[in-house]
């Protein structure tokens, strides 16, 4: 079960999630994102109530960094321990902005 | 129209294919003679290098004087020369030949390597890796597969990259592709845009997206089939979204494409209405039937790499995709250093050697690196394994591949082999040297029995429990009978333990103990894919990481498993 909340202020995106970001949900956010991202330069994610994540999950972030990359910048805030534990192991503290 | 020019493009491959194969057939009825006449023409045109002088070439008139004056090498014998050729563009320092292309290495075994490509290298990959496959099919199928385009999965630089001495520099797959180019629309379901992608454009979508709109495809092909298996996926994945672009003849939003890539797209692309309705009463139907056959009614061939490590994405291909009736060509071994085999039949896991490739010898793997018993072609015996060791005419002489491989048949009178697993790619506790050829047998077979999808697997020597022991990472797909993680695990150690008796001793012993199996997240496999190609590796190049040499790697899958706990 995944909650999206998202927010969208010109060209600034800001995404909340809640739940789990596994291969069930990983879909649903990767189409919310696709869907809002062509003209985004500024793309916030808010982790607070995010209990885990999978690769499937990982596979979603690693795209929206891939397309930020381009067009601005991509920031994720308050990260959970585990979380931060597995963006560790997998090599994404290297490649995302952590706040 | 359209069709005629795809036929007339596909006559001349299918022309090339067949004198290829002639020349196979022709090279491979005296190996010994042949290959003899290729490494002495190779050392009178390289006896004026620096390395000819070095070692005497022009007092070598023998294969035993080549052997007394030259010894057995490894890249950091030439890294020196191939620094001043690349960099200063210096000549005759290894090779005689002019130097136009530096092969970059994949990096199996560490850092890129830049191998030396004279044409004479590239006109040999073009005959037997690019042709002689095609006469091979042709040979054993006839002409139909003439009518259609391949499906093909390349993917190349979109522009050619250089050395500072000018030379061009890249994976030989890559360069090989470039000659296709004028007749991609004709050869190839895949547009321009997809085999020769500017960066954020998502290939994958192109790739299945064109290939789904033409009906009429006669062939499949990738560099290493697991590509294959990877699109195949993503269309049982995302098949809504793209039936729903060809009926509308539109790209989804959810496709990553700059504007002027899809705007030179959609100007490829129309409504297909009755191909989408087509292809929907097939999807709705489901994937537990293999539904190439149904998609595309006139598939003739597979062709890519699917031996040695890549056998476990070419049998889910098989069981999964494209059923039992698609016959598979397989191409040889090819490195970066040379081509080594070619097929010459239709799904065979051996290939045969190619006499005027490259000049071959052999160290026994027994052997313990006792280069006195290195042997020639006509040395080989059959069943044995051997190292293969090269002399290629980049300018590497009695080089080590690290490959081992071995002795299944003959070819005319030249011996077949298959590829066993890298010499360096063994798991060694305590002297078992478990090679990678076991492991992956181990699980293949694990998967066989089962009836399961194994999408690939891992292992790790676990030397900080104690008694050490094996750890397996599995990533499984189907499993239509449901079987438990405990039954999968208990298969697979028993697998194991009948091949690898020198571990089953250890077991027996209390030296070690049984394997541990992880069973990993899905999409872990795809998740390290697109690190490492978002990390700059080219995605025709990535090959499986079946046993865990690093600390990056060992984080990776252990922080990725089911459970997600390190031991």
């Amino acid at each position: 079960m995944l909650n999206i909340n998202e927010a969208k202020k010109g060209e600034r995106l800001d995404i909340a999630l809640e739940g789990r970001l596994d291969t069930p949900t990983a879909p649903q956010l990767e189409e919310k994102i696709n869907s809002a991202i062509s003209d985004v330069t500024n793309l916030t994610f808010d982790f607070t109530k995010l209990e885990y994540i999978s690769s499937a999950g990982l596979r979603v972030l690693l795209s929206a960094q891939k397309v930020m990359n381009k067009q601005g910048k991509m920031t994720i805030s308050n990260v959970s321990e585990e979380i931060m534990e597995i963006f560790e192991v997998t090599g994404f503290s290297d490649i995302l902005t952590i706040q | 129209m359209k069709s005629e020019k795809i036929i007339a493009a596909n006559k001349k491959r299918l022309e090339d294919g067949i004198k290829a194969f002639e020349r196979l057939k022709t090279v491979c009825q005296d190996p010994m003679k042949v290959n003899e006449e290729l490494l002495l023409k190779i050392i009178r045109d390289n006896e004026d290098t620096k390395y000819g002088k070095k070692y005497d070439f022009k007092n070598i008139h023998s294969i035993e004087d080549y052997q007394k004056k030259v010894p057995v090498t490894k890249y950091a014998d030439y890294s020196d020369y191939i620094k001043q050729m690349t960099g200063e563009g210096e000549k005759n320092l290894i090779c005689a030949y002019e130097v136009g292309h530096f092969n970059g290495s994949s990096g199996t075994t560490g850092d890129i390597k830049y191998i030396p490509m004279p044409q004479e290298m590239i006109d040999v990959y073009m005959a037997y890796i690019n042709r002689g496959p095609i006469g091979v099919l042709t040979d054993a199928i006839g002409e139909e597969w003439t009518k259609g385009r391949c499906i093909r999965l390349a993917e190349c630089p979109s522009e050619e990259r250089y050395v500072s001495s000018g030379a061009t520099f890249g994976a030989i797959s890559s360069h090989m592709t470039r000659h296709f180019r004028p007749n991609i629309d004709f050869l190839f379901t895949s547009p321009d845009e997809a085999i020769f992608p500017v960066s954020g454009t998502d290939t994958k979508y192109l790739h299945a997206r064109f290939a789904l709109m033409d009906a009429d495809a006669t062939g499949m092909m990738a560099a290493y089939l697991s590509y294959l298996v990877l699109t195949m996926k993503y269309i049982e994945n995302n098949w809504e979204m793209l039936v729903d672009d060809i009926e509308a003849g539109t790209i989804s939003s959810t496709v990553e494409l700059s504007e002027d890539v899809k705007s030179q797209v959609m100007d490829k692309i129309k409504p297909m209405p009755e191909r989408a309705a087509e292809l929907r009463e097939i999807f709705k139907g489901g994937f537990d039937e293999p539904f190439v056959p149904k998609v595309w009614k006139n598939m003739k061939y597979v062709l890519g790499i699917g031996t040695g490590g890549f056998k476990i994405h070419a049998d889910v291909l098989k069981e999964s995709y494209t059923g039992k009736n698609i016959p598979f060509v397989k191409i040889g071994i090819v490195a970066s250093e040379g081509c080594f085999t070619t097929t010459y039949r239709l799904d065979s896991e051996d290939t045969v050697l190619i006499p005027d490739s490259v000049f071959y010898e052999f160290l026994p793997v027994d052997a313990d690196d006792d280069f006195s018993k290195i042997v020639t072609i006509d040395g080989l015996e059959q069943g044995k394994e051997y190292e293969i060791i090269i002399t290629n005419m980049g300018g590497f002489y009695r080089y080590r591949m690290r490959d081992a491989v071995r002795i299944v048949s003959r070819f005319e009178n030249t011996p077949t082999l298959e590829f066993l697993y890298r010499i360096d790619q063994t798991i060694n506790i305590l002297g078992e040297k478990t090679t990678e050829a076991t492991l992956r047998e181990a699980a293949n077979n694990m998967a066989e029995s089962l009836s399961i999808e194994l999408i690939d697997f891992s292992v790790y020597a676990d030397i900080k429990t104690t008694p050490h022991r094996y750890q397996y990472f599995l990533e499984i797909g189907r499993n239509p009978k449901g079987y438990s993680n405990d039954v999968i695990r208990e298969t697979l150690e028993k697998e194991l333990l009948k091949l690898a008796p020198a571990l089953r001793d250890l077991v027996d012993r209390g030296l070690c103990q049984v394997i541990k199996v992880n069973f990993l997240q899905q999409d872990t496999y795809l998740l390290w894919r697109d690190m490492a190609i978002y990390n700059g590796t080219n995605s025709n190049q990535l090959k499986p990481i079946h046993i865990i040499r690093n600390e990056q790697q060992r984080k990776f899958f252990f922080g990725l498993t089911e459970s997600s706990s390190e031991p």
